[in-house]
């Protein structure tokens, strides 16, 4: 996911914000990390460069 | 729980669901003429963007969707892709001119929910653009008795269900365009366009946030 997505991205349960940790990064976008949010204590990943905001009881 | 049989379903058959966009070809440019003529300018997003063949070509760059097949299907296109659900929208409120969502009410455990959440992250002057297959036309008919793997799960509305929803939930402007005259096999030119529904199989009902 390119970084200027994060402008955009909310938690899904409580729509705070998200913090972003980097974990492989190229030219173009964000491969590999973590959405974290604060207030749920919820981390979402980011796996091959998609972020998985499902909603935890939905996710694989 | 159908949308997480549905997602499911969209994970095994995501080539096959594709496909259907070349072999239909003339079906799929009619509603996306229809699509076009709703289309508004400004920050926009699909969600249930599917492998991308409504939202790029609608000038769309960014999409929600749940399975991950598609969703790396739509990215190989150039979509920024976000893994998500329409009840649960993982985006701010307020932020966007225009969202998409075509042929995804029919796949949704909650409307209600995932109409409420459009409207949550629409700026006010805001549009959202829905696409549905009519479920009391020829056309929800026929694919409710032809089934098959996709649309056995799905559970087709109505244009006056959706447009009660969303006046429900305080949209306005709300517009009507209808397309598709005839069964999918059948046509082979792309359809006329016109105002309104009751007649086309394809509905796209149009609403702005206040």
């Amino acid at each position: 996911m390119k970084r200027e997505l994060l402008d955009i991205l909310a938690c899904p349960v409580c729509k705070g914000d998200l913090e972003l940790e980097v974990e492989e990064e190229n030219d173009n976008e964000i491969i590999k990390g973590k959405l974290y949010c604060k207030k749920c204590d919820e981390s979402y990943p980011i796996e091959d460069g998609i972020p998985n905001l499902l909603p935890p009881n939905l996710r694989d | 729980m159908i949308e997480r049989l549905c997602v499911k379903v969209f994970d095994r058959f995501a080539p096959e669901y594709d496909r259907w966009f070349e072999d239909f070809k003339h079906v799929y440019i009619s509603e996306l003429e229809a699509l076009k003529k709703a289309v508004k300018s400004g920050k926009s997003i699909e969600i249930g963007s599917g492998t991308g063949r409504f939202a790029l070509p609608l000038g769309i760059r960014v999409g929600v969707e749940p399975s991950l097949k598609m969703a790396e299907i739509s990215k190989d296109r150039g979509l920024e892709v976000i893994r998500g659900v329409a009840e649960y929208l993982p985006l701010k409120s307020s932020c966007f001119d225009f969202i998409l969502m075509v042929t995804l009410l029919c796949f949704l455990d909650d409307t209600v929910k995932a109409l409420r959440e459009t409207r949550r992250i629409l700026r006010s002057g805001g549009r959202a653009v829905i696409g549905i297959i009519d479920g009391e036309s020829f056309l929800g008919k026929y694919y409710r008795e032809k089934g098959g793997r996709i649309f056995d799960k799905a559970e087709f509305k109505t244009p006056e269900e959706v447009i009660e929803w969303l006046e429900s939930l305080g949209f306005v402007n709300i517009r009507t365009f209808q397309t598709i005259f005839d069964l999918p096999e059948k046509i082979n030119r792309v359809q006329k366009i016109e105002e309104g529904y009751g007649m086309g199989g394809f509905v796209v009902i149009t609403a702005d946030r206040p």
